[in-house]
């Protein structure tokens, strides 16, 4: 689908980051439109059932650093879950829970879904807590509405999540679901320099570099970062409105 | 200088072996070589087609030899023996069920499909796969096809309460709804589901993983140089995944070829895909082997079919094929062995070869239709209560014994009767 291959040789004096977001929610709620939607600016006229794992990515430049977003769309039927989608936990840089507004079901699943990604999620990266979001989606069908926007807040407020309600559907939209991946990678990018880049960049990273470059010959380069620390800033970040622009 | 053109009409002819098998190109290119290679491709064709017959028509039906000539080059040509090679390969009586599916389409059926469980996610499933279906059929004719998908799907699940629905099921499903039609294709899903299936639906992916699991220690076999790198990349082998469970039907764009390996998979082990996508990745070696040696890089690369594989099918075939010779699933060590002992798809498998040596051909079959339906539609109607064809059987006889026990008294009471007035 979507995977840039374009070398551009301006890259190769900056480092690029990666950040790895993973989208996880009930089947059907919309996860594979809004992976789309960010890494193409298109909606989907067609998607299918999303079988085990697939990603997208998409190149930022956030002042002056370069940053590829690797957007993890996941299957969602339980069964998928439990046994494959679990690997895919580790190492990520942010996650999303995603439900559907208009569907009760969804929306109670996030619960099962937080419990388990608690629990498998933080075996590396206990160090600090991963950004967690969560989006509502399917706004476009307003009049079929039933998770309203206070219920979703709260549960969003209680474990310290940003929450928006979205359409991937509208075209209007995209700029919100842009500015959402933007706050996100600001943060991340943010987070990153503070706290990981003295110690790393200076010891463990040039070799690690030094031996992924050896290896890459599409003239990409990527620091490999295994593990991501962030502060534990939800409370900034808590009192976003829903729709809100960065 | 007529050396030379010997020589040269030579190559060609080698060349034109090639083209000829490829038939896509067949007659557009001119010169009598490349038309006579085009008409001896479509004898051997006529002359597989007509091998095949020969063994759908011996009784027993010559299981062993349809295997052979469904997994060499073409596989089954036609829908047509399609339909009849699949229902044998998979021991279905096509005339034994067809009867009862007029009854079928009432309203408790539908209310049984609402309550199961998983009806809300085959519907959403079967609502997505737009994308299976013809590009140029009509959007009613599609629409009637995926209700007939959501039938096919829930009567399966219905019928075998133990089976667990997957996403990638539905795309099973409608390789076979598309070649077979909703009848037949229900009784095959069921015995894809029963078998071939069958660790797929368990209510865990645990059988699931461990048969992906597979992958590794083939290639590892073949190409070791390659398996380390996709080991030290920490891909895993969930990139297989769909591969696996919808039989390449999710990530191919070309129908000719997802029935072509359809017709390869059902004809050999339950495994043979697993050992198709090991093929495929040994295949792309060079590929892989120059990409970053990276998880999302390498998982990225594999998950996605090139789009020329119907090209070459038939080698990946073939090397799949020998594959699964060299090394067969019980020369495989490790983790392999502990799955082989659990898997339930291919402790049946030799049961159920053995079943498919003993099937009637559809001759026979249909004469013992004829004869059941003239006896039934003549003598008495079908209850409509009637569930299975076994069932059917013994009410059929039961009936059959009541009326001639009725008939014959009342004959008797009659001649009593008429001697009094005599």
């Amino acid at each position: 689908m979507f995977y840039d291959t374009v070398d551009e040789e301006s890259e190769r004096e900056v480092t690029e980051q990666v950040f790895k977001i993973i989208i996880i929610g009930d089947s059907g709620v919309g996860k594979t439109c809004l992976a789309h939607r960010f890494a193409t600016g298109k909606f989907p006229e067609r998607t299918e059932a999303t079988i085990g794992v697939d990603f997208w990515e998409r190149k930022l430049q956030l002042n002056g650093t370069n940053i590829r977003l690797q957007i993890w769309d996941t299957a969602g039927q339980e069964r998928f879950r439990k046994s494959m989608v679990v690997h895919y936990y580790r190492n990520v840089s942010a996650v999303i829970f995603m439900y559907d507004i208009t569907r009760e079901g969804s929306f109670r699943a996030l619960s099962t879904w937080l419990q388990e990604y608690g629990h498998y999620g933080f075996d590396e990266s206990d160090t600090g807590e991963v950004p967690k979001l969560m989006i509502g989606n399917k706004c476009d069908l307003i009049h079929e509405r039933i998770v309203s926007s206070n219920q979703a807040r709260k549960f969003a407020d209680l474990h310290n999540m940003p929450m928006w309600e979205i359409s991937t559907k509208n075209d209007e939209e995209l700029e919100t679901i842009e500015s959402i991946f933007l706050t996100l990678s600001h943060k991340l990018v943010k987070s990153r320099t503070f706290m990981d880049r003295p110690p790393r960049y200076t010891t463990v990273d040039s070799s690690t570099e030094q031996s992924t470059r050896s290896r890459t010959k599409s003239g990409k380069f990527r620091t490999s970062q295994k593990k991501i620390k962030l502060k534990n800033d939800s409370g900034n970040h808590k009192k976003k409105n829903c729709c809100e622009s960065s | 200088m007529a050396r030379q053109e010997m020589l040269n009409s030579h190559y060609s002819y080698k060349k034109k072996v090639y083209v000829g098998k490829m038939k896509r190109q067949g007659n557009q290119n001119s010169g009598i070589m490349a038309q006579m290679m085009y008409y001896m491709s479509e004898s051997r064709l006529r002359g597989k087609i007509r091998r095949i017959t020969d063994a759908l028509e011996a009784d027993p039906v010559d299981v062993q030899t349809l295997k052979e000539l469904t997994i060499s080059a073409d596989g089954l040509i036609t829908v047509d023996l399609r339909c009849k090679v699949w229902t044998k390969l998979l021991n279905v009586n096509a005339f034994e069920f067809s009867r009862n599916q007029a009854k079928k389409k009432d309203n408790s059926e539908l209310k049984q499909f609402h309550e199961h469980k998983y009806w809300r996610q085959v519907n959403l499933d079967v609502d997505r796969s737009h994308r299976r279906f013809p590009a140029e059929m009509r959007a009613s004719r599609r629409r009637s096809l995926q209700e007939q998908l959501v039938r096919v799907i829930m009567r399966v699940l219905c019928q075998n309460q133990d089976l667990h629905y997957y996403q990638g099921y539905h795309d099973v499903a409608v390789t076979l709804l598309l070649v077979v039609g909703e009848d037949l294709a229900t009784a095959l899903l069921e015995q894809m589901s029963l078998h071939q299936l069958r660790d797929f639906m368990e209510g865990t992916m645990e059988k699931t993983t461990k048969m992906l699991a597979f992958l590794h220690p083939i290639i590892e076999e073949a190409d070791p140089e390659l398996d380390d790198f996709l080991i030290r990349s920490e891909v895993g082998q969930v990139f297989a995944l769909s591969w696996l469970i919808t039989w390449y039907g999710h990530v191919l764009k070309d129908f000719a070829t997802i029935v072509r390996l359809y017709d390869f998979f059902l004809a050999t082990h339950p495994l043979m895909p697993v050992y198709f996508g090991a093929a495929l990745v040994i295949r792309r070696r060079t590929d892989v082997l120059s990409g970053e040696c990276e998880m999302s890089f390498v998982h990225h690369l594999l998950s996605r079919v090139p789009d020329d594989l119907p090209d070459y099918v038939e080698e990946l075939i073939t090397t799949a094929h020998s594959l699964f010779c060299k090394y067969p699933p019980e020369k495989l060590a490790g983790a392999v062995e502990r799955y082989l002992k659990e898997s339930m798809a291919v402790a049946k498998h030799k049961q159920f070869l053995r079943e498919l040596e003993d099937q009637r051909p559809d001759s026979v079959l249909r004469q013992r239709r004829k004869q059941l339906a003239l006896y039934t539609n003549n003598e008495l109607e079908v209850s409509p209560n009637f569930q299975s064809p076994n069932q059917t059987n013994t009410y059929t006889k039961l009936a059959v014994w009541t009326l001639t026990a009725t008939v014959g008294t009342m004959a008797l009471y009659v001649l009593s009767s008429a001697k009094r007035w005599i």
